[in-house]
């Protein structure tokens, strides 16, 4: 959910080469860690492309409502996916909305860690949560935390990196983000329950997908 | 109560507290869509990012009526789901 609609050209150089950078590192010690494990798990890799698709085609409609909003399904994605493979998926869903123009090429970094904070995060809510209450309930509560999470990690890497021909402060910028974030939050209502429901459909049809 | 009912309560009033809370801030941001809204937050110009916003882009412009439809389509859902596992349960 959380992902910053700016073009390219509002994050300095320097810092788009930052984000990118830290992705890079993630990336590789996503990939690393991976390779140490069986990587014959076929079924595995066709999930993940599917949910990729799934969520790159989430991600491109564009809801009627408060304005026009856009859900991604990152927590969903987390939560199936676990977070290593996440991380790869939302990094491939960002290259792929970059392309079509939804997401500036430059933001693909800055874009793809947020939502690598959205799926790491309601993996592990998810995880916590599962034990002691229902699958709705822990879908809908991991979606949340992760939702909010990356609604806070967006506010920082935006912050932090500043915006090339702002007449605003950081301050400034600050508080409309907050403000911005808020509004981030009703959707997060609707991306946590639709994460619950589909998360209970899930664990009817396929449990396995939950259990590992 | 236990305690997966209790969680399912908790989590309830926290998703309609979540909903005030974006209705109020809608409210308070104008009534622009997700790119106008980011780039006022920002204080960039009213440029777009581009010029299609989804393969599905339909807009309209009246938060009240998103708010209930959303708490509406919400209790529908929640209703049927309820309902549904109630007569799992049942038989």
């Amino acid at each position: 959910m959380a992902h910053i609609h700016l073009p390219d050209g509002a994050f300095t150089i320097e810092w788009v080469a930052v984000w990118w950078a830290i992705l890079l590192l993630v990336l590789i010690t996503v990939l690393f860690r991976m390779r140490r494990k069986d990587t014959s798990n076929l079924s595995g890799i066709a999930i993940t492309a599917m949910i990729t698709a799934v969520s790159f085609a989430t991600f491109q409609i564009s809801l009627p409502l408060l304005g026009g909003v856009h859900l991604n399904l990152t927590p969903l994605v987390g939560i199936l996916l676990g977070p290593g493979l996440g991380i790869l998926s939302v990094f491939i869903v960002n290259v792929f909305s970059s392309a079509i123009g939804h997401g500036g090429w430059g933001l693909v970094g800055a874009n793809s860690l947020i939502n690598s904070v959205e799926v790491s995060l309601s993996y592990l809510t998810f995880r916590l949560l599962n034990g002691r209450f229902g699958t709705f309930s822990s879908g809908v509560g991991a979606a949340l935390v992760g939702l909010l999470a990356g609604s806070i990690a967006m506010i920082v890497v935006i912050v932090v990196s500043g915006i090339q021909g702002s007449a605003l402060t950081r301050s400034e910028i600050f508080s409309n983000l907050i403000l911005l974030a808020g509004v981030n939050l009703f959707v997060a209502a609707i991306e946590g329950t639709v994460t619950g429901f589909a998360l209970a459909y899930v664990k009817r049809l396929r449990p396995d997908l939950l259990s590992n | 109560m236990n305690e997966a009912r209790m969680g399912q309560v908790i989590l309830a009033i926290l998703v309609v507290v979540l909903i005030f809370i974006g209705y109020w801030a809608l409210n308070r941001s104008a009534n622009q869509d997700i790119e106008e809204r980011f780039h006022s937050a920002v204080g960039l110009d009213q440029a777009k990012e581009h010029d299609v916003k989804g393969v599905l882009s339909v807009e309209g412009g009246n938060p009240t009526l998103y708010l209930f439809l959303f708490i509406i389509t919400l209790a529908f859902g929640i209703a049927v789901y309820y309902v549904a596992g109630r007569r799992r349960a049942l038989g």
